[in-house]
């Protein structure tokens, strides 16, 4: 405490840090050498005030990169241990270790660290104080710890448990009874009685295919009497292909579905063929498509023997129909494994963007090996036609022909403006290279324009010039390219020792050199060793003096310039400039940043005529949104903090580690996606399964075993039925990874069939009804209140897939909901009352709420109020009509009293003056309201 | 109105004044639910709560800690209103004007030379606050400002300047103020959205992602007004039924709610039960309600006199009638798309912007203090950054070969406060002698951010949301209260 004052004049606070920080150490002093684990304020301390000052200003030099001085800074371990001059850290003695005197820059020092600045004092002091706690080092885990995560349930094995003994054996006719049973009896709790039939049959309804039962399929299912009555009705359901619909709606929750883009300024931000990886979903269900299959296809159906039927590439939507972030790509790829991550395997990778992930074993090496994987694949600028074969009609051949041209156009655009530039930089590379040498290869440098102006250049193409050399200089590849090389060798070199030790690089240039020949450019090595080398200008001018060699020679050669020159050597170091892969060759991938602000905007209006045209295209012709392997894979670099402009090591394209196994092998096919795949439903398998299982089981009962369906992390809370989770996905998998066979086992159950009656004792006990006494009442959803809402009315259309369709105000074409079109960036405020799920990433579940916009849509809007007046149209004409609208939209009869009420309601005078719907319509709206018809018991 | 039913809406009504007036009652069991669900209580509570529970996420509850703002109004001066002629006089620049200044900072685009503002600063109110002339009425209440010259952001384009200043994340989907301000204190009026937002003519950019509720339940999300319409159908979706007038409607909520109470009985008064009947009746009055408070035609003369004419009257006073209903989060934007972006002729835009708001800007801080209302208010004026001190250079394809306007300048800018607590009459920190840079007791946005919280009665690193495998806050790993502001 004196010691933080003794600095004087400290504002309140620095006061209060220092008393906050010093209670801390006391809390840390009890664990002395912090063998224990650290108190949750220490590892908090530690978080915020230490780890990101040792990440920012000292890992640089001492960390996973580079080790000054033998030293790493980046674990505890690594910090006791020290480098060359001695141990770092002497926890508790501040005056002892050699990282505190470092950093206090004292005057009679020599050592002080970092070199350039000395730290600011709150940053010393929070370090000093960190080394006098004992120096508390995060989440460390130990030797316990990591047991414990090797051992966490959902990285294990499928157990395969037996099944449990029960008292009441009559009741446990499946295993997933007893499995629940078994439980119950043990939390002293009692299943609930069957429910009945009609309430069977309107659940089973519902849960399958999304509208409920009519009054006469209810009548029959209480007839029959035969003892699989109900088997029958789940097969009977799970064949309808409106099954698809409903259940495939599921998966967009997971697959974060949307017709658009999201936000993305001026371009056009409809995905005018999204709707074909809507229906492929829908069609997958419907096929009882194997799971594994499914999941395959999704993320690599371009690597898939071709079958002769291309329907399946439209799987792989689910990686692209995505946010855009404005074409951020480290966001989109980020989403996409987020997606693969959380919506497969229940995995959160994407915490580990930025650091290892704090409590699951996912280091950040494992994000940036996924990361290679997506890095590594495009997706083509011509999707592929998923209805090819047949023959075209002229409307057709038409638009194919208007895309063709608008396509044309705009790619004639961008290589004209890219001819442009290549043919300057060959001409004039020299003097841009030596340009945006000039200013740092700092694309936002102030002095670019006039730098440009000094030698008569054009100040985009120095940006465009430092861009490339820039980033191919930084590349992982650089390190062993002849050109690149001895830039990064010289690069490296301490400014005030450039002079002393350039001799030594070039020593080791030759070095290198006489050991594989070739390895440096002998162009190269000749005109360093020749000059006067005192620091980084006169590198970049040998590099500027050798490429004006290669224009002077392309000049000379006049008209035989498109041929090789005479000279091997001079030839080889253009190919190397400027050749195809040339340093200074542009990729396709640099185009946007060839164009000007003024070119930019002409080249958005080609794209967008291209874009109009798809658009009108949308409806007759059907696209996939594929993704397909870059020509050559990307090698990832872990980003320091997340931050894509500090590229760390080079990781593999590989696996998650922890889903591995010990022997790891890099994926080897182009971008891996496929083996990322394969791994998933492979290595994966056990987890995989458990967490679709799981999706399965909470999309049927509204609760599922594993209480966050896309977060099984350690830190998640553990399965209220382990053993039957483990059954189950055991179960799907030896049944060839079939859900509709899961429905059955599920469905057939007697817990499923439970009634969903509230019992006050089990209330009390259980209130969460996490031992699944009853079966959960559930509110409709957004879809299934829509779709009811028109079957019963009469109205719905049974149309299959195509292009989505608008539901708003305007208009509201009675097509299934999961037709409709989905503005993932403004979406209509009913989607939303209605807690339908956000497409801005992959949804884990969805909330259920009740607030008054939900009312006031069922109350107020004409989509309600037409189809009542509809229904009543139809009922109007029967000999009792209170009967009619009832069996409509109840499924039952009115009782008596129910009768009288409604009799007496239409009987009831017409307000004077107000507008007036039928009488009957409004009690069919009424019915339309009720609980009754909003819930399932 | 008929018979029977009378008694029911009787009890309903008194029930519904229970709910709204505790927050507890029979939904509350329910709440708990979601409350574990989403991190705001924890450990006990959670065995407590009922498994399928539909509750109203926007029942009003109170803050942990204590707040001295209830409620917050943001003026968003969208596209980036110029400090230095405004809130922040620099007469430095005056003097250097035309002249090189000795550190230019790269912005968007490239600026040249300093450029004087063209406006007078005139010292106001006992305080001595300097505000220049564009903002000569809002001045007068310069006593009750709190202004942050020391305000700075991390890059100066608008849509990542944007995020951060409403969602506290530039690129990725995070949930804005607004939605953590509903998730944590719900609102006080449940015939009323909680959270509104209101922009003339259409979006700003980066549209509806400046109030989105992204991982939040969706029913924490800003509900858009476009207030260049009047009528109250087309700001509230469905609030007018066209199929059956007040007295019809009436008698078929009566028939529903009788429907129902037999349902309900059947099923041993389950509280999603209970709260879906409740949110009818809710419904039934918010569509009177929300249409009386949108009404601004039922104010008093005089007071329609003091907002001035314009959209930014009608909507600067129809928020005001919104606060006294409970209302607990309004965002004002200035005008579709970016309004106050001058790279050129800053000067007759920026008078022109500044005319169209600042009287009812002053009306509204005047109105909300004769009422009591502004101590428990807290508003907050900001764009998304400001703007340079440098004249902007001309750009192929951009500001038509003028120069007479400012690029974006995120490195310093100035936000002010009124009510809610904050310091009346004061400034904090200050920007460099030209108005470039933040240099003294400098505020990030997460630090703005932290303090509005603070204000409200949260503390920003304990107010969390769980989601996708981590506990998530408004500020992430950053931001510090700034308790020098704090009254």
């Amino acid at each position: 405490m004196t010691r933080f004052n003794a600095h004087g004049g400290a504002p309140p606070a620095r006061l209060l840090l220092g008393l906050v920080v010093c209670s801390l150490a006391t809390a840390g002093a009890a664990e002395p050498g912090g063998d224990a684990r650290p108190s949750p304020e220490a590892v908090a301390f530690f978080e915020t005030s230490v780890r990101p000052v040792l990440v920012e200003s000292c890992q640089q030099c001492h960390g996973p990169e580079k080790q000054r001085a033998d030293l790493r800074v980046d674990s505890r371990e690594a910090l006791l241990k020290g480098g060359s001059l001695g141990p770092a850290v002497v926890p508790g003695d501040p005056s002892e270790s050699l990282l505190v005197l470092a950093l206090s820059h004292a005057e009679d020092e020599d050592l002080k660290m970092p070199p350039t600045e000395r730290l600011p004092d709150a940053q010393v002091e929070a370090l000093t104080r960190w080394v006098e706690m004992g120096a508390p080092w995060g989440e460390a885990p130990s030797a316990s710890d990591a047991d414990a995560v090797e051992n966490h349930w959902a990285f294990q094995p499928l157990a395969d448990a037996p099944v449990p003994e029960v008292r009441d054996r009559e009741w446990a006719k499946t295993s997933i009874d007893a499995r629940i049973l078994a439980k119950l009896e043990a939390e002293g709790l009692t299943p609930s009685p069957p429910v009945d039939r009609r309430s069977l049959l309107r659940r089973a309804s519902i849960d399958l295919i999304g509208v409920p039962p009519t009054a006469a399929e209810i009548e029959a299912f209480e007839r029959d009497e035969s003892p699989d009555a109900f088997a029958k009705v789940v097969d009977r359901l799970l064949a309808s292909p409106m099954y698809g619909e409903r259940w495939g709606r599921h998966w967009l929750d997971v697959a974060r579905y949307a017709d658009t883009k999201g936000y993305v300024f001026q371009e056009e931000r409809k995905y005018p063929y999204a709707f074909t990886y809507r229906d492929y979903v829908v069609d997958a269900f419907n096929n009882d498509k194997p799971f594994d299959r499914f999941v395959v296809e999704q993320i690599a159906a371009d690597h898939l023997p071709d079958d002769g039927d291309p329907s399946k590439l439209a799987a792989m939507g689910f990686l692209t129909v995505g946010r855009r972030f404005l074409q951020d790509r480290n966001e989109i790829i980020d989403d996409r494994i987020d997606l693969v991550t959380r919506g497969l395997m229940g995995m959160t990778v994407a915490c580990a963007r930025c650091h290892d992930h704090k409590f699951d074993p996912i280091p950040t090496d494992d994000y940036y090996s996924l990361y290679g994987v997506f890095a590594s694949s495009i997706e083509p600028a011509e999707l592929p036609r998923l209805d090819n074969g047949g023959e075209e009609s002229a409307e057709i051949r038409e638009i194919e022909a208007q895309l063709a041209e608008a396509r044309k156009n705009r790619d004639d655009y961008k290589a004209a403006r890219r001819a442009e530039v290549v043919a300057d930089l060959q001409a004039r590379g020299s003097l841009y290279l030596r340009a945006a040498h000039d200013v740092n290869f700092d694309l936002r440098a102030q002095n670019v324009d006039e730098r440009a102006k000094r030698d008569d250049l054009n100040p985009q193409r120095v940006r465009i010039a430092g861009r490339l050399w820039k980033t191919r200089l930084d590349a992982a590849a650089a390190e062993n390219d002849p050109v690149l090389a001895p830039w990064r060798l010289f690069r490296d070199l301490p400014k005030d020792e450039f002079s002393g030790k350039a001799g030594e690089v070039l020593a080791k240039l030759d070095e290198r050199e006489k050991a594989a020949a070739g390895s440096v450019h002998p162009l190269l090595l000749t005109t360093l060793r020749d000059a006067s080398l005192s620091g980084m200008d006169d590198v970049a001018a040998c590099y500027a003096t050798l490429l004006a060699g290669v224009e002077e020679r392309l000049d000379s050669a006049g008209d035989r310039r498109g041929e090789p020159l005479a000279d091997a050597a001079w030839e080889s170091l253009r190919v190397a400039i400027h050749g195809p892969e040339g340093l200074l060759t542009p990729k396709e991938a640099d185009d946007r940043f060839l164009i000007d602000r003024a070119q930019r905007e002409e080249l958005r209006k080609l794209e967008q005529a291209v874009a109009d045209v798809d658009k009108k295209a949308a409806g007759k012709i059907r696209r996939a949104m594929v993704m397909n392997d870059a020509p050559e894979p990307t090698e990832p670099r872990v980003f320091i903090r997340g931050n894509a402009g500090r590229p760390g090591k080079v990781v593999p394209r590989q696996f998650l580690q922890i889903l591995s196994g010990p022997d790891r092998k890099p994926f080897e096919k182009g971008s891996g996606r496929l083996e990322l795949a394969e791994a998933i439903v492979g290595q994966a398998a056990p987890l995989t399964a458990r967490v679709i299982v799981n999706r399965v089981w909470r999309w049927h009962f509204g609760e599922g075993l594993v209480d966050s369906p896309s977060d099984f992390g350690v830190k998640s809370d553990p399965p209220s039925h382990p053993d039957l989770l483990d059954d189950l996905a055991a179960g799907f998998i030896a049944d060839g990874w079939s859900i509709k066979g899961l429905h059955r086992r599920i469905m057939l159950s007697n817990v499923y069939q439970q009634a969903s009656e509230l019992r006050e004792d089990c209330l009390e006990k259980d209130a969460r009804n996490r031992w699944l006494w009853r079966f959960n009442r559930q509110r409709l959803d957004f879809e299934a209140l829509r779709d009811s809402i028109l079957a019963v009315a009469g109205s719905l259309d049974l149309a299959k897939g195509g292009p989505s369709v608008a539901f708003d105000g305007s208009s509201n074409p009675p097509r299934r909901t999961i037709y409709g079109f989905i503005d993932r960036q403004n979406m209509d405020g009913v989607y939303r009352s209605f807690d339908f799920a956000v497409p801005d990433s992959t949804n884990p579940k969805r909330f259920v709420t009740t607030v008054p916009q939900q009312a006031l849509f069922l109350m107020n809007s004409p989509f309600v109020q037409s189809q009542a007046r509809r229904l009543a149209d139809d009922a109007a004409g029967a000999g009792d009509p209170v009967v009619a609208v009832y069996e409509r939209v109840l499924g039952r009869r009115p009782d008596d009293r129910e009768r009288s009420l409604a009799v007496a309601f239409l009987d009831a005078p017409a307000a004077e003056g107000e507008p007036e719907a039928p009488p009957l319509a409004r009690l069919a709206q009424v019915l339309m309201l009720t609980n009754e018809f909003l819930y399932v018991d | 109105m008929s018979h029977a039913p009378d008694r029911l809406t009787d009890r309903v009504a008194t029930r519904r004044e229970m709910l709204c007036r505790s927050g507890v009652g029979f939904g509350s069991l329910a709440l708990g639910a979601l409350m574990t669900e989403t991190g705001l209580i924890g450990g006990s509570a959670r065995a407590a709560a009922p498994a399928t529970s539909s509750p109203n996420p926007l029942l009003p509850r109170s803050a942990p800690g204590k707040g001295t703002a209830k409620r917050v109004v943001h003026l968003f001066m969208n596209g980036g209103m110029s400090h230095v002629d405004t809130f922040d006089p620099k007469p430095a620049l005056t003097k250097y004007h035309g002249k090189e200044v000795p550190s230019n900072l790269p912005t968007e685009r490239k600026t040249g030379a300093a450029l004087g503002s063209p406006f007078k600063f005139r010292k106001h109110g006992e305080s001595g606050l300097e505000i220049s002339e564009l903002f000569e009425r809002t001045a007068q209440m310069a006593d009750e400002l709190c202004v942050i010259r020391s305000m700075h952001a991390d890059v100066p384009n608008h849509e990542p300047s944007l995020m951060l200043m409403n969602c506290g994340e530039s690129r990725q989907a995070r949930p804005s103020v607004g939605s953590w301000v509903l998730y944590g204190l719900g609102t006080e009026n449940q015939n009323l959205p909680g959270f509104l937002v209101m922009c003339p003519g259409g979006y700003p950019i980066a549209e509806s992602q400046n109030w989105q509720s992204a991982f939040l339940p969706g029913v924490f999300q800003g509900t858009y007004l476009d207030t260049n319409n009047t009528d109250v159908e087309k700001l509230i979706a469905h609030i007018r039924n066209h199929g059956a007038g007040p007295r019809t409607q009436r008698a078929q909520l009566d028939l529903l709610a009788e429907l129902n109470r037999e349902h309900l009985e059947r099923r041993k008064h389950e509280a999603d039960l209970e709260s879906r009947i409740q949110s009818f009746e809710l419904a039934y009055r918010m569509q009177s309600e929300a249409a009386e408070a949108f009404d601004v035609q039922r104010e008093p003369q005089h007071v329609l006199d003091l907002y001035g004419p314009g959209v930014h009257a009608r909507q600067l006073l129809a928020t005001r009638r919104l606060l006294e209903r409970g209302v607990r989060f309004v965002q004002l934007w200035h005008g579709e798309g970016q309004p106050w972006d001058h790279h050129d002729d800053l000067e007759t835009g920026h008078r022109t912007l500044a005319r169209q708001c600042d009287q009812g800007i002053a009306a509204f801080l005047f109105d909300l203090k004769q009422r009591g209302m502004l101590d428990e208010t807290l508003v907050l004026c900001t764009g998304e950054f400001g703007r340079t001190p440098t004249v902007e250079l001309p750009t192929p394809g951009a500001n038509a070969g003028k120069m007479n306007g400012r690029d974006h300048n995120h490195y310093g800018f100035t936000a002010w406060m009124a009510g809610g607590g904050v310091k009346k009459g004061h400034v904090h920190g200050a920007t460099d002698e030209l108005g470039f840079q933040a240099v003294e007791d400098k505020v990030h946005v997460h630090d703005l951010h932290a303090t509005m919280l603070h204000l409200l009665g949260f503390d920003h690193e304990k107010f969390t949301f769980h989601y996708a495998g981590r506990d998530f806050r408004l500020t992430d790993v950053h931001g510090r209260v700034v308790h020098e502001i704090v009254a």
